[in-house]
Parts: C-alpha cells; sequence; structure tokens
C-alpha cells in the first residue's frame, strides 16, 4: 500500500491526531477549560508537558480538543464540497453544452478570488461562528473538486468501455456513477488529501483573525493568536499549536504524494 | 520468372553482427528472458526483415542494437553487437550517442509519438543534422528539404513549416523516415515503419523504401508482424517467437520451402485470407 | 412477401462536426464526415463496410446505434423510425442492437470484473441474480470461455480473451442485429483467425444479422455477404463479398487492392499501379468525385459532377464512378 517511508509516516501522524482527536475528553490530562489564572504563562514542567497559557489553561489539553475542531472541519468540508464538486463535475463533463459553459464560467470566477479574502468577507456577512466558517470554505472547496472531475471525465467519457455502456441502454446517471465515477477516483482521493490540509490551514487562519471558533473555544488557530500577543516572554504559547499546523498539514501533504505515486499507472508497472 | 535472388554473389562482410544476444528484463523483482540467443548478419545493402507476433522479441532486438533499451525494464543484456567491427555492447551510453542517428537510423511504428509536437518539421530536422553534422544552419535547411523531397514529401519547402500534428500519417512518416536518413546512416532500422498506416499508404511507403535503398545503397533491418510487408521488402527473413529465433532464411527459400512447422503456421494464416 | 426482409435502412446519412477555427471563425467550418450514405441491410446478413481511417465507417457505425445521432438522414430498423428518448425505447432498441469494438483494451471497464460486465446487460433487464448467472456462462461458453472467467478482471487476459468477452456480453442478450467494429484488427493474425471463426459460428448460433467494419479487404472477401467500400464519407462501391477481390471496378476500390502486399516474394517485381496522394486533410472535401485528385483515370466530369452509385448488373452490384 505505501511506496515510499514518508507515505506511511503521514498516514501514522494523522493516525495519532485523529486518535488523540476522537478521545481528547477522556485522554486529555486536564480540562481545557480549566483556568488557573495563578499559573499563566508557565513554562513546560512535568505535569504540563507543554506548558500552561496566559490563563493558566494546560495547552497539551487544549491542543488535543482543538484537533476535534481542526481535524473534523478540514474532513467535513472537504466531504460536502467534495461531494458537491464531483457532482457537478460529473454532470458538467458527461452532458456538456451550456450547463458546463455556466458552471466553467463560474468556477473561473470563484478561481479568481483571493480564496482566503473571499472567506473572511463570507464569514464576516455571515457571522463569526465555525457552522460559517464551514460554509464560507465550502463555498471556495467545491471547485477544485468541480474542475478536475469534469477534466477527467471529458477524456473517461470517451473511452469505449463507457460508449459500450451507453450501448447496453442504462440510464446517463447509472454510467456517471457505476462505469465513469470509479475510474476517475484515484485523482479524486488525492485531492481530498491535499484539500484537507489546505482547509485546516484555513481554519487556522481564519480562528487566528478571530473570524472562526468563538473566543476561548480550544482552536489551534486561536490558541496561535493568543500567543501572538506574549510571544516574547511566552513563545511556547504559540508555538506548540503552530506545530501542530504544521504536523497535520505535512503529514496530509506526505499522503497525498503518496497516494498520487500509487495511483499513476506508470508506477505500478515497477 | 526466375525468383528475385538479390545480388550477392562474392560473400561480403556483414555491416552488422549480433551475436548470442540475450536481454533479460526485470518483471515484478522477477529476471524475465526476453531475448534468448539471437544471433543474425545483416550484410551490406540487403534487407533482414524480422517478423514475429507481438511479444515475440523483435522491437527489443531493434531496441537493443541501438541500445535504448533503459535500465528500469533492463536488468542485464550479454552477447556481441558488432557494428562495422566494433562492439557496441562494450560502449558507454555516452560513446553511444555519436552513433544514433549518424550511422545508425532508427524509424519508430507510430511517427506522432515519435515526433516532438511543439517542434515544427524543420526545426526537428535542422536540429537532427546540425547535432551530427559541421554545417551551417542555412546548410542545414538546405539539406532538409532535398531531404523531405527525396523521401516524397508533397510541398517540401511549405510542409517543413508544419507541427507533426498538421501532416497527415503519411506524411508524419516520410518526415521521420527523412530524420533518420538525415545523416546518411549506413544502417536503418525501421520497427513496424507501416503498421500504423493506411494500405494505400504503405504501399507508398514500401516503394519508398525500395527505392532508397538503392540510391543510398543502405542496409535495411525491417521490423513487422506482417509476413505479406516481409515478402514485399525483405532479401533475408529471421522468425521470432517468445525471444527465439524460430528460422532464418533467404525470403524466397522461406516462403516457398519453410522448414519448421511455426512458419508454415504463419505462412498458412496469410494464404488463408 | 418479400424474400429478404431488411433489419436496417439508412438513408442520406449526413454527418457534419464544427470546427472550432479560432474565434472569428466560430461555428462556420464544419467536417463533413458522411456525405449521404445510403445503405440497407438484409436480415441474416453479413455486410461488410470497408474503407481506410477516417473514411466514416466507424461514424456510420455510431450514428446507427446512436452513440452520436446522424445530423440528418433518416435510420429504421425493422422499418420503424429508430427514437431513443425514453428510458424503455432505449432498452428495447439496445436489447437488439449491439455493438462490439475494436480495442478490446478500452472496451471493458478496468474496475469491474468480467462476471459484472456480462451480467449488467441483463441486470439493466430485470433478470433475477441466478437466471443472470446463468446467462452469463452460458455467454462465456459460446465464446470459448469458461467459469474461471467470472471473477477476473479484464487486464487478467489476453487480447483475443478480451475481445471473447467483448463478444459475450453483446451477445448475452441475443440481440438482432450485431454490429462489429473492426473487431479483430488490433489482434495477432492467428487470434485474428481464431476470432472470425468464432464469429462465424455465433452467427448461425445466435441467429444473427452482422454489420462488420474493417480496412482489411481480405477479412471482408473471407467473413461477409456483401460489402460496401467508403471513401470520404460516401459509399463507392456495393458488391457481393466474394467478388470483391475479382471483380470490384472502382478505381479506388481496384487501388486498396492493389496496394495490399503480395505475400509471395517473387511477386514483388510485378508492380501494380499505385495511387498517388494521400486523403485530404479533414474538411477538404473535393468537389465533383471525392477520389478525382488521387484517381489514375479521372476525365472531363469527375472534378465538377459527383457520381452517385448506379447498377452494374442485374444483381446488386453498385458502383459510383463516370467510368461506368
Amino acid at each position: 500500500m505505501f511506496q515510499s517511508k514518508w507515505t506511511y509516516i503521514g498516514a501514522v501522524i494523522i493516525a495519532v491526531f485523529a486518535l488523540a482527536a476522537i478521545f481528547a475528553p477522556w485522554l486529555a490530562p486536564y480540562n481545557p477549560y480549566d483556568m488557573r489564572l495563578a499559573e499563566q504563562l508557565s513554562l513546560p514542567t512535568l505535569e504540563h508537558f507543554m506548558g500552561q497559557d496566559a490563563n493558566g489553561v494546560d495547552i497539551f489539553s487544549r491542543l488535543m480538543h482543538g484537533a476535534r475542531i481542526s481535524l473534523s472541519v478540514g474532513v467535513i468540508v472537504v466531504l460536502i464540497s467534495g461531494t458537491i464538486g464531483i457532482t457537478m463535475g460529473l454532470v458538467s463533463g458527461y452532458y456538456g453544452g451550456w450547463p458546463d459553459t455556466i458552471l466553467m464560467r463560474l468556477v473561473d470566477i470563484l478561481m479568481a478570488f483571493p480564496g482566503l479574502l473571499l472567506a473572511i468577507a463570507l464569514v464576516s456577512v455571515l457571522g463569526p461562528n465555525i457552522l460559517n466558517v464551514v460554509i464560507a470554505l465550502t463555498v471556495l472547496g467545491w471547485v477544485s473538486f468541480a474542475r478536475l472531475v469534469r477534466g477527467q471525465v471529458l477524456s473517461v467519457k470517451e473511452r469505449e468501455y463507457i460508449q459500450a455502456a451507453r450501448t447496453s441502454g442504462q440510464s446517463d446517471a447509472r454510467i456517471m456513477v457505476v462505469h465513469i465515477f470509479p475510474n476517475i477516483l484515484s485523482p479524486v482521493i488525492v485531492q481530498a488529501t491535499f484539500s484537507v490540509a489546505g482547509v485546516i490551514i484555513a481554519e487556522s487562519s481564519l480562528s487566528f483573525l478571530g473570524l472562526g471558533a468563538p473566543p476561548g473555544t480550544p482552536s489551534w488557530g486561536a490558541m496561535l493568536s493568543e500567543g501572538k500577543q506574549v510571544i516574547l516572554e511566552a513563545p511556547h504559547v504559540s508555538i506548540f499549536p503552530g506545530l501542530a499546523i504544521m504536523l497535520v498539514v505535512m503529514a496530509f501533504n506526505f499522503l497525498g504524494d503518496g497516494l498520487r505515486d500509487r495511483f499513476d499507472p506508470k508506477s505500478t508497472i515497477n | 520468372m526466375t525468383p528475385t535472388t538479390p545480388e550477392k554473389t562474392d560473400t561480403p562482410t556483414p555491416i552488422l553482427v549480433v551475436k548470442d544476444l540475450n536481454v533479460v528484463f526485470r518483471v515484478k523483482h522477477h529476471a524475465v528472458p526476453i531475448i534468448k540467443n539471437i544471433s543474425f548478419n545483416l550484410f551490406p545493402k540487403q534487407t533482414l526483415g524480422i517478423v514475429g507476433e507481438s511479444g515475440s522479441g523483435k522491437s527489443v532486438t531493434a531496441l537493443s542494437v541501438m541500445k535504448l533499451i533503459d535500465t528500469p525494464p533492463l536488468l542485464h543484456m550479454t552477447g556481441q553487437i558488432l557494428f562495422q567491427g566494433r562492439d557496441l555492447m562494450t560502449l558507454s551510453n555516452r560513446q553511444m550517442q555519436p552513433l544514433r542517428g549518424k550511422e545508425l537510423g532508427f524509424i519508430f511504428q507510430e511517427p506522432m509519438t515519435a515526433l516532438n509536437p511543439v517542434l515544427t518539421i524543420k526545426d526537428q530536422l535542422v536540429e537532427m543534422i546540425r547535432n551530427h553534422l559541421k554545417v551551417t544552419r542555412r546548410e542545414a535547411v538546405d539539406r532538409a528539404v532535398s531531404l523531405l523531397t527525396e523521401v516524397g514529401m508533397p510541398n517540401p519547402g511549405q510542409r517543413m513549416r508544419n507541427y507533426p500534428h498538421q501532416l497527415s500519417g503519411g506524411m508524419r512518416q516520410r518526415a521521420m523516415i527523412a530524420m533518420a536518413l538525415s545523416c546518411n546512416p549506413k544502417v536503418l532500422i525501421a520497427d513496424e515503419p507501416t503498421t500504423a498506416l493506411d494500405v494505400t499508404i504503405q504501399a507508398q511507403v514500401l516503394e519508398l523504401f525500395r527505392t532508397l535503398q538503392e540510391e543510398r545503397q543502405m542496409s535495411l533491418l525491417f521490423i513487422s508482424h506482417d509476413l505479406r510487408v516481409i515478402a514485399e521488402i525483405a532479401d533475408q527473413v529471421m522468425v521470432m517467437r517468445d525471444g527465439k529465433n524460430i528460422e532464418s532464411a533467404n525470403v524466397d527459400r522461406l516462403f516457398h520451402s519453410p522448414i519448421r512447422a511455426y512458419t508454415r503456421e504463419l505462412l498458412g494464416l496469410i494464404r488463408y485470407q | 412477401m418479400m424474400i429478404s426482409e431488411n433489419i436496417l435502412e439508412c438513408t442520406d446519412i449526413i454527418k457534419h462536426f464544427p470546427v472550432r477555427g479560432g474565434i472569428w471563425r466560430k461555428g462556420r467550418n464544419r467536417i463533413h464526415v458522411l456525405n449521404g450514405i445510403s445503405l440497407t441491410i438484409h436480415k441474416g446478413e453479413i455486410m461488410g463496410l470497408a474503407g481506410e481511417s477516417g473514411c466514416g465507417k466507424s461514424t456510420l457505425a455510431k450514428a446507427i446505434v446512436n452513440l452520436s445521432p446522424p445530423s440528418a438522414g433518416q435510420i429504421l430498423y425493422n422499418g420503424r423510425r429508430v427514437s431513443l428518448d425514453s428510458a424503455r425505447e432505449k432498452k428495447r432498441f439496445y436489447k437488439d442492437v449491439q455493438m462490439i469494438f475494436q480495442d478490446p483494451f478500452a472496451s471493458l471497464n478496468p474496475r469491474h470484473k468480467v462476471g459484472g460486465i456480462i451480467g449488467e446487460m441483463l441486470r439493466i433487464h430485470g433478470a433475477s441474480p441466478a437466471d443472470t448467472e446463468n446467462a452469463v456462462l452460458l455467454a462465456l461458453k459460446d465464446v470459448g470461455l469458461d467459469s474461471s472467467a467470472l471473477d477476473k478482471y479484464p487486464h487478467e487476459f489476453s487480447g483475443g480473451q478480451r475481445q471473447r468477452v467483448a463478444i459475450a456480453r453483446a451477445l448475452v442478450n441475443h440481440p438482432k442485429l450485431l454490429i462489429a467494429d473492426e473487431p479483430v484488427s488490433s489482434l495477432d493474425l492467428a487470434t485474428q483467425h481464431r476470432i472470425i471463426e468464432l464469429l462465424k459460428s455465433l452467427k448461425s448460433r445466435y441467429d444473427l444479422t452482422v454489420l462488420f467494419i474493417s480496412h482489411d479487404l481480405n477479412l471482408i472477401a473471407d467473413f461477409c455477404d456483401r460489402t460496401a467500400v467508403m471513401y470520404m464519407g460516401s459509399i463507392c462501391e456495393l458488391i457481393s463479398a466474394d467478388q470483391l477481390l475479382t471483380h470490384g471496378r472502382h478505381p479506388y476500390v481496384r487501388a486498396l487492392i492493389d496496394s495490399i502486399p503480395i505475400s509471395d516474394p517473387r511477386m514483388r517485381m510485378k508492380k501494380r499501379t499505385l495511387v498517388s496522394g494521400e486523403v485530404p486533410i479533414a474538411g477538404d472535401l473535393p468537389t465533383g468525385c471525392a477520389f478525382h485528385p488521387r484517381c489514375p483515370h479521372r476525365f472531363d466530369p469527375c472534378d465538377v459532377h459527383t457520381p452517385r452509385l448506379r447498377s452494374l448488373t442485374a444483381d446488386a452490384h453498385q458502383v459510383a464512378c463516370h467510368l461506368y
């Protein structure tokens, strides 16, 4: 399954973070809201091995709970935007004609905006909370899936096995789902993996700007933002969430690269 | 009336000698022999046809002579490839480069993939010529025009400014042949050069090969899966199957009194049609 | 009562594709691929369709099975106009009319197992799992494969075996009309021979009518009853297949026959007249007879008037040439 050790390392890191996120309520050593103002900004110790933040909360526990937000936003946004984008791309590529033209111009327009700015604008209008972050990132995210899938469909639909399927008398929907989709799944999975990384960064950025999780919620971006104010006297407050974001994003990129190599037909010749 | 045996009264020295060629590929961690003990001689001004079904190793044989097989599939290669007495087997890739194109021309089956799609025919011909010969660009262009004329390209001056996709299949193969001929190679290796062409164009290209060989006194190593094409062009024939030499003979002998059952079987298939 | 019923009648089929020639010429140019083809196929016959690449023979096949409907003209199947607007009409038509494609490496879905590929044809028409399995096994047996093929993917088979799978898929619903588009041209000669023998035996067992498309005149002469030869989107000759090689009259058909390599080195020097030039690149249809720029026999009317198919003899031999 894994051809290079980097893919493997990526998968292991993701698995560790995912387990930490799922079991955070039971595994985290402290309550992520438990303020101990007397111990604020204390450096890593044996009890709090990542130290404590400006409110004296255990940073390690907050990071574990923050992983729930980052990873679930990443996965949920990619699932929803992927579903929308794949459907749009399939229909657009398969039928062509004016719906295709309209859809692709829409994609061009959305791609022309700087993504994060558009997300900031959307969240500002809708109101800053996690649900609206998900909505904003979904609005941005489906585009890349639609474009990728459409391109793949255009090449696959001319293959003779699709024409053979058409001469069997089955419906267009069935041809798209049963015959075309499995043949374009590999690049879609690769794209999804990279997208999760992108969404995690975007969510962190929005939270960093105060547009994501409400104040006080354990979120990596928000933690980074809080740490920024005390970065000189207590750098550990920002270093650990920063490292967490970096590690997860890197892990997803390793996995994406590895999957891409694996799905590349040329790599199977060996 | 009489069989058209090639004029070969004296026994000339062969220009290309392949002796005990063995080629082994690595397929999924296994060593798989692809070419097994192939030996043949190619004489000056003659055509050796290699014929076999797909997977018989005929193309690998052609590529081995040029030492054009990449090392990922290739595990090892033994034997001798003597070109004018020089053993190509011992040459490095770097030492082979001046020979490829200049002494040994190569023509691929599918000119669409063998020609560079983003360069015009003129660019590709001029580059090829100037790679091997010390000529000015001007001289190279003139030479390109005369080569295209020689291979029967219609409107060569105009056509050479086209990109490969703007040419028909037959014109592309003519351009490919012009490139292979550009440095006057002594040996031309053609791997299924007419297979991708329609039958009327195939007939024209075969005629072209005959004319060119006559005028240029070249040796031709002609690979084909089609015995009928081999009957049209070859002086000597080698029948291959599973990387082995099944039967080699003079073309007339091979078609009229084949010895091996496999050769008779192949002949039976074309006679049935 | 007619002796031979017509299973398929194509009348004046025209197919053109728009060419995008840059911003300024958008939609103006068209490539004419089929220029008024009329072809009738009788029930039970094997009709050959010959011609070189780009002559439109595959386009005609795709027009007939509605994969790429014609721009103009009429196609009657069993005397009725083909309409595939509803799912029901689609199912009914494709139960009767099936196609085999040229490249068995491309015509089988690489992600589906053989059992699924063939079985799908039946399940679409509502067959039960048990019936499906029986019918699939029977079809596999008919094409010379056994039940071990069911759980394999297409890439586990050789080219010839894949083409057998494709034939089983086409025949599993017992169609009436089989359209075979160059079904053996990507295979080795020995495999070609075996697949043709298989098609011959299946033709009578399944009581098929076949439209057999090939560039190989020898194959057509061997396998078909009648044949049409196409050049640049028109039929230039219609002749009974066993007379094709000996009695073909159209200069293009003669050129095709003369271009076939002779499998005897002693005959090599008896060179035939070869046609010069090539088929013009798409779109540039010559005026008059499409073949006249390459024709060794062209005379006055050829570059002005388009010749129509005319009967030469009492039988069905027709040629579109001003010489006759």
